[in-house]
């Protein structure tokens, strides 16, 4: 139980606001990386892995209705593909853009064949958890797992836009790149996302009222 | 501008998704509107909490343990194929091999009815009037020879009398030779 919901009760400790996003530019040392790991180098793609795991795993996690375990089968699958497809990667793409678009696939996948979808039961929560918020900590956090979710019972494509929009903190053209979609197709997947997120985020915290 | 297009451009405008235009269309929309004012405020909300996730992580043995399984399944595609099959090759060896064993026909060897005939290697330039003398004590020992493949077959059958005995001579390949004596 730990283990499936960690992503969603996430201590507060690990929360970092001001975390930058981890999209890297594809500096020099990444092109050399890539370059040793392509001739069979393991120890720079250790180093590859170590630069991009984070945004690897938590994307997977955050697509994966926040099982850890899942994730961490999801991110050995796009390392391994990534290491299987090294030498496909054309030096003037984005890397990042790239190992977005394997780790975005992969999850896709992972989901169709498990049909996973968050059963989140708010009859059950309602009963369960206490009914007022008179601490604003705790109102925040609350609202925060409504929010989670609620990304949770979103539909694939709509998910896939707004957490690399709005967690991930791509720019619009970036996840329409990795999409494989128009910007204007991206911007209605965000605005329709959000829409629904907000509705059913005040809908969860009513219920819990 | 209607409360339901403004809100679907103010869900775009809360992370400055919207253009310029749209920007414009939004603030004048607002200025009369209070409803959407506190969507506009809702929505601001939403995309901080969300913003918020971004610093969210594991701990470092969630990455650890990735990295372990990518580099051993990296190390173990690397071995040669007969390497990696070995395994599969050696369990197939052993069914096929109890395979074998258990579908052998088995084929015990059939009594030689020594009281009725004997196999005598070739005798044909013995006397005949030799043979009905020969105890038959040494009738049986002599029916434990080894016949030859290459030698044409000998069968003596003996009968009450002693001075009548039969021979049998067959050809090995076509068994079709066959002579009979009667002294």
């Amino acid at each position: 139980m730990r283990d499936t919901t960690l992503a969603m009760f996430l201590p507060a400790a690990c929360v970092q606001p001001e975390a930058q996003p981890e999209v890297c530019p594809d500096d020099a040392g990444v092109l050399a990386l890539i370059s040793q790991a392509r001739s069979g180098d393991m120890a720079a793609f250790d180093q590859l892995m170590r630069r991009y795991e984070r945004v690897v795993l938590m994307t997977a996690l955050r697509f994966l209705n926040g099982n850890v375990a899942d994730a961490q089968d999801a991110a050995q699958t796009v390392f391994l593909r990534l290491h299987r497809s090294l030498g496909q990667f054309r030096s003037d793409a984005s890397f990042p853009a790239w190992l977005y678009r394997i780790t975005v696939n992969v999850c896709h996948d992972m989901n169709r064949k498990s049909q996973r979808r968050a059963e989140v039961d708010l009859t059950g929560i309602a009963r369960t958890l206490p009914a007022a918020a008179a601490d604003p900590v705790e109102d925040d956090e609350r609202r925060m797992e409504a929010v989670k979710a609620g990304l949770a019972r979103l539909g694939e494509k709509e998910r896939a836009a707004i957490v690399l929009r709005d967690i991930e903190g791509l720019d619009t053209a970036q996840v329409a790149s990795i999409l494989g979609s128009s910007e204007a197709t991206v911007r209605s997947q965000i605005s329709v996302g959000r829409r629904k997120l907000r509705k059913f985020a005040d809908a969860y915290l009513r219920r819990r009222l | 501008m209607n409360c339901e297009r403004a809100c679907e451009l103010i869900a775009l405008a809360a992370s400055g998704d919207a253009n310029l235009a749209e920007q414009a269309a939004i603030d004048r929309h607002m200025t009369s509107c209070a409803a959407c004012r506190e969507e506009a405020a809702a929505f601001a909300a939403l995309a901080a909490e969300l913003a918020a996730m971004r610093g969210a992580s594991l701990p470092e043995s969630a990455f650890a343990a990735v990295r372990t399984r990518v580099a051993e399944e990296i190390v173990s595609r690397r071995k040669p194929v007969w390497i990696r099959a070995w395994p599969a090759f050696a369990a197939a060896m052993a069914c096929t091999a109890i395979v074998v064993v258990l579908l052998r026909p088995v084929t015990a060897p059939s009594p030689l009815p020594v009281e009725q005939a004997e196999v005598l290697p070739a005798p044909l330039e013995q006397p005949l009037a030799a043979s009905p003398a020969a105890p038959l004590h040494s009738a049986k020992r002599r029916a434990t020879r080894i016949h030859k493949p290459s030698e044409p077959l000998v069968i003596q059958m003996l009968t009450n009398d002693p001075n009548v005995v039969i021979y049998w001579i067959a050809d090995a390949r076509d068994g079709n030779a066959g002579k009979e004596s009667n002294p």
